[in-house]
């Protein structure tokens, strides 16, 4: 084994032993103090009426699992992105998947709920809604992948998309009432408790479902980074390979943001990061680098925003830009040398 | 002796008063009294309970002042009301003045042209704010049929209908960015702050429709109107003072994950207090509310014995589907136990009307806290428990 190699595996247990820390940072801290001593009798104490046990198990755990979950599906979906279009400054939300999940919540928010169409905004509602405008906009552009030819313009029709979903959410937001227009704000503030324990498995099952077909990628996506005309001759159909990643890295973006809202900046900065450590573009390393990051970076910025001593959440979309937005500059001075 | 001496000392009182607001009132900066013949204008409100509203007599009109909420050194606006039928005092002349009653009044909240409506005056009200969401059949169809003009939205007001309507007055709900300037100098109409909304107790809201009532001409009717409140109200606090135990109660659902709570002093925590109950953050000495994470909220208010909530959905709220948006819901022993008061809004026209029935709801609450104090009380606005 050689010393690059040896430093891969380092790598990746160092970044699974943090990601156990910061899960189990996120079990044992938040806004309620509860002493190790007391959390670990809680933990391994069968009484379950207590409001203690309730925030440790119904509250702190799937919101640590959702956010570790999120955050690997984001990064992996960022760095299929950022592969596909060759673009360093691509993420999930770039094809306007993100616009299209906001452009379905905002249709049930604001327009529903001015009109009383829908008794009540039940998580499940703004989830599928959301999930919903996601995977219209994925349609459309996973058909018009299949007959472009350009990931230019692949691209630009992407944010063009993202421009139309926002400017109809703009509308139906600027004749909405206050109530409905600060629930759809909220939504986008990001929130990875918002799957809570019923629909933990669900989420589970379809986010390692994603992450799989997104490993079962890497090798188009190490044939795609040396360009269309090599991976042609090297027997890959470009369209097919094109389509099948926007579609993968599509769902998983959808699935995310119709759970927990638009999470910023994850999907744009971890892969950046995994390649600055692991010092390698192929994406056998990448893709589960990315996912291992991805989990701990969103675990710790969920750790930030429920810092102890604070009463109150702190939006998660806000922090994780606050971490994403310092490694984006750092590309950009980094690609500029 | 004793008669003499209370005379000599009330006399003294009501003259340091005088003394103590004339020099408050030279002191202040834009205070627009320095001009004034002082003595014209009555040392003491008319109005006991609203915080940021000043009525004062001022000869055969009144003098206005609305405080500004966000500086208490400030004055939002102060201008004088005089009825039509009576000459303006020439020393004012160069003052903002409203001749009352006012022919169109233009309002920016169902509190203020609801007002108008239980007065009896609703006609001198020509245009209203979202006035497809108007709850009440009357003013539905006054809308419907085009007598009062939906103005649109607060974010989205249409200025050109406005100027249409040629308004003696705009009634507006004041926010610290909020600024009616532009529509005074649109229209021929002098912009009204109404603040009703930053009271922080019952009776202080509620008496912002003397105000109104002012407006419209119809102030002794408003008077007796709020005096019947308050009293009925008082009577009601009164009873509840002796309680033996009171019942916990925590108010308010969540946005996804961002749970606001009422301040400890705020509105909905007076009327828990007034009405014999404990209210979980009667130790937050705020009036705002602010937001609060919800593991802290299971913590602080799990075992409290009921939640206040409000339904602004034409549906009513059931607990599975509340339960279906938040599992956290369950653990809470208010909703297990199905100890949730809910005020369904639509259904009650509470925006409308609430405001001006605080002791309706308080007889609610005592209905729902202390059943055995009022025992014959048909609630209004908030009824107990979920289907």
């Amino acid at each position: 084994m050689n010393t690059s190699n040896k430093l891969t595996i380092i790598y990746f247990i160092t970044a699974f032993l943090v990601g156990i820390a910061l899960f189990a940072l996120n079990i044992l801290v938040g806004s309620v103090h509860i002493p190790l001593r007391e959390a670990l009798q809680v933990i391994f104490n069968k009484d379950n009426s207590s409001a203690l046990h309730v925030i440790i198990f119904d509250y702190r755990f799937p919101q640590a699992v959702t956010a570790l979950l999120s955050g690997a599906a984001l990064a992996v979906a960022g760095l299929m992105m950022q592969t596909l279009f060759r673009n360093p400054l691509a993420d999930p939300s770039i094809l306007g998947i993100s616009s299209g999940a906001g452009l379905g919540v905002a249709s049930v928010i604001l327009v529903s709920g001015s009109l009383a169409v829908i008794p009540h905004w039940t998580a499940l509602t703004i989830t599928s809604s959301a999930f919903f405008g996601a995977v219209v906009v994925l349609a459309v552009i996973t058909l018009l992948s299949r007959r472009l030819n350009s990931m230019v313009m692949l691209i630009i029709i992407g944010i063009m998309i993202a421009y139309l979903t926002g400017a109809i959410t703009d509308i139906l937001k600027y004749f909405s009432r206050k109530e409905e227009i600060h629930a759809f704000v909220i939504w986008g503030l990001g929130d990875f408790s918002a799957v809570g324990t019923s629909n933990l498995d669900f989420y589970t099952v379809t986010i390692i479902a994603g992450l799989l077909c997104g490993m079962l990628l890497s090798k188009t996506l190490n044939m795609l980074i040396i360009g269309e005309s090599y991976a042609e001759n090297l027997g890959l159909n470009i369209r097919r390979a094109t389509a099948f990643t926007i579609a993968v890295s599509g769902f998983l973006t959808a699935v995310v943001t119709a759970f927990c809202g638009p999470i910023a900046f994850l999907g744009l900065a971890v892969p950046h990061l995994a390649r600055f450590i692991f010092h390698s573009s192929n994406h056998i390393i990448l893709t589960p680098a990315s996912a291992l990051i991805g989990a701990d970076l969103a675990l710790a910025c969920n750790l930030i925003a429920r810092l102890p001593g604070l009463e109150e959440t702190l939006p998660i979309n806000a922090v994780t830009a606050l971490i994403g937005a310092p490694i984006v500059i750092y590309v950009i001075f980094r690609y500029r040398k | 002796m004793f008669e003499k001496i209370l005379h000599v000392l009330r006399t003294n009182i009501s003259l340091l008063a005088v003394v103590i607001f004339a020099f408050f009132s030279c002191e202040s900066g834009n205070s627009s009294l320095q001009n004034n013949d002082n003595n014209d204008i009555t040392s003491s409100n008319i109005n006991h309970h609203s915080k940021y509203l000043a009525i004062k007599n001022y000869k055969s009109g009144f003098y206005i002042v609305i405080k500004n909420p966000w500086d208490a050194d400030k004055t939002l606006d102060e201008f004088y009301v005089f009825p039509d039928s009576v000459g303006i005092p020439q020393e004012i002349k160069t003052k903002r003045i409203i001749k009352s009653p006012v022919k169109s009044a233009v309002t920016f909240s169902s509190t203020q042209w609801s007002v108008f409506l239980q007065l009896g005056e609703i006609e001198r009200v020509s245009g209203i704010l979202e006035g497809q969401s108007a709850t009440i059949k009357k003013v539905k169809a006054l809308v419907k049929e085009g007598l009062i003009a939906d103005i649109g939205s607060e974010s989205n007001f249409d200025r050109e209908k406005i100027i249409s309507l040629k308004p003696d007055i705009i009634i507006y709900t004041p926010y610290p960015t909020s600024n009616c300037s532009d529509l005074e100098r649109l229209t021929d109409a002098l912009c009204v702050p109404f603040a009703d909304y930053l009271e922080n107790t019952p009776l202080g809201r509620a008496e912002w429709l003397k105000l109104i009532g002012i407006l419209c001409g119809k102030e002794k009717e408003a008077s007796q109107w709020f005096s019947d409140i308050e009293t009925r109200y008082n009577t009601l606090k009164i009873k509840c003072d002796t309680v033996s135990r009171k019942p916990t109660v925590f108010s308010d659902l969540p946005y996804g994950n961002q749970w606001y709570i009422a301040g400890g002093s705020s509105y909905i925590a007076q009327f828990f207090k007034d009405a014999g109950a404990e209210y979980v953050f009667s130790d937050d000495h705020s009036a705002a509310s602010r937001l609060i994470d919800p593991e802290k909220m299971l913590l602080r208010a799990g075992n409290a014995d009921f939640w206040r909530v409000t339904n602004s959905n034409a549906f009513p709220l059931e607990r599975e589907k509340m339960a279906a948006q938040n599992e956290l819901f369950t653990h809470f022993k208010a909703f297990r136990e199905n100890n949730i008061i809910v005020c369904d809004i639509i259904k009650t026209s509470y925006f409308e009307t609430a405001q001006y029935r605080p002791d309706e709801i308080l007889a609610d609450f005592i209905t729902i806290f202390h059943p055995e104090i009022l025992t014959n009380h048909e609630p209004s606005y908030y009824h107990l428990g979920l289907k």
